[in-house]
């Protein structure tokens, strides 16, 4: 018999026992969520401003520079790292029905993404003008964001994560009426935006 | 006096085993733990973890899940729909023993 089959402990200290093994592998293996908005919320406030201030001032409208697409292009890469070091980090070990939820909703978004790329591509070579591809351009990726989120919150029957996938839905149906300029800046200030807000929100709910 | 484990399982009443089965139960019904998450979750060496794990499993509270990860065998853990409901007995029995306890306490 080892050491550990000789403890006794009391029923006092069974339910503490309890108590604090719960929590702390409840803290262990949930994912927080406030980082990856912060980083989702940074690459689409910053990449799409960046792009505005490159079409603010065009006359005639050219669209945005080469070099404001390759700043949110890095930065939506580094939400993408960000969300997968955060998710691999909690959920390793884990195996079963969780995981291959999260597994199809990681897949969720190179489906809708080249999705999106592949129309975007069948607008231009059908003659679709500059205006329609920058309108389309930017609301299209907030949209698809949207709707994955709307759907993933029936997963994780998660309220915040429905709200915050109807407001990007919003925004990009609103922006999409602003037109190719404005469009951008309504992305970035109410999108991005509203993934700073949520997670400013969940981290404050975090700590009681 | 009585002692205070009176009717509590002694499979799951032990500060070791206790922490284990309350961790695979924080799991959703149907998951399971990889062997070296658990072992880093609850901070026992691999012996002891072993031992404790090989005890729960003669009970038929924990099953064995083989899993293959990176071209090897990984082993993971769940708890059985017997293991689930011997923690919740275990609880219900806890929660009487202390209600008792402080019902007693005033006289």
């Amino acid at each position: 018999m080892s050491m550990a089959e000789d403890e006794t402990m009391d029923a006092r200290a069974a339910a503490a026992l309890i108590d604090q093994t719960h929590e702390r592998t409840r803290d262990a293996l949930q994912i927080r969520v406030s980082p990856v908005y912060t980083a989702w919320g940074v690459a689409w406030l910053v990449g799409l401003g960046a792009m505005w201030l490159s079409v603010r001032g065009q006359q005639p409208y050219r669209g945005p520079s080469a070099a404001s697409a390759a700043l949110l292009g890095l930065l939506i890469l580094a939400a993408i790292a960000v969300t997968m070091v955060v998710v691999i980090r909690r959920t390793r070990g884990v195996e079963g029905g969780s995981a291959v939820q999260g597994r199809i909703y990681g897949l969720s978004w190179p489906v809708g993404f080249a999705a999106l790329f592949a129309i975007e591509g069948a607008l231009s070579s059908y003659g679709a003008s500059g205006k329609v591809l920058g309108v389309v351009g930017a609301a299209g990726p907030l949209l698809v964001t949207g709707l994955i989120y709307v759907v993933a919150a029936a997963i994780w029957l998660d309220w915040s994560m429905f709200s915050l996938g109807t407001w990007l839905a919003l925004v990009a149906a609103a922006g999409a009426w602003t037109g190719p300029v404005t469009v951008l800046l309504v992305e970035a200030l109410a999108g991005g935006g509203g993934f700073l807000l949520a997670a400013a929100l969940l981290a404050r709910r975090r700590r009681p | 006096m009585t002692t205070p484990e009176a009717g509590l399982d002694a499979v799951i009443h032990v500060p070791a085993r206790l922490r284990i089965v309350v961790t695979l139960a924080a799991l959703p019904e149907g998951d399971s733990l990889s062997f070296s998450r658990l072992q880093q979750l609850l901070g026992l060496t691999a012996g002891n973890l072993i031992t404790h794990l090989r005890r729960l499993q003669d009970a038929g509270y924990i099953a064995n899940v083989k899993s293959r990860q990176d071209g090897t065998a990984k082993t993971a853990v769940n708890l059985t729909h017997g293991g689930r409901a011997a923690l919740e007995q275990y609880t219900a029995t806890l929660r009487g023993l202390l209600d008792q306890a402080t019902a007693q306490r005033p006289e």
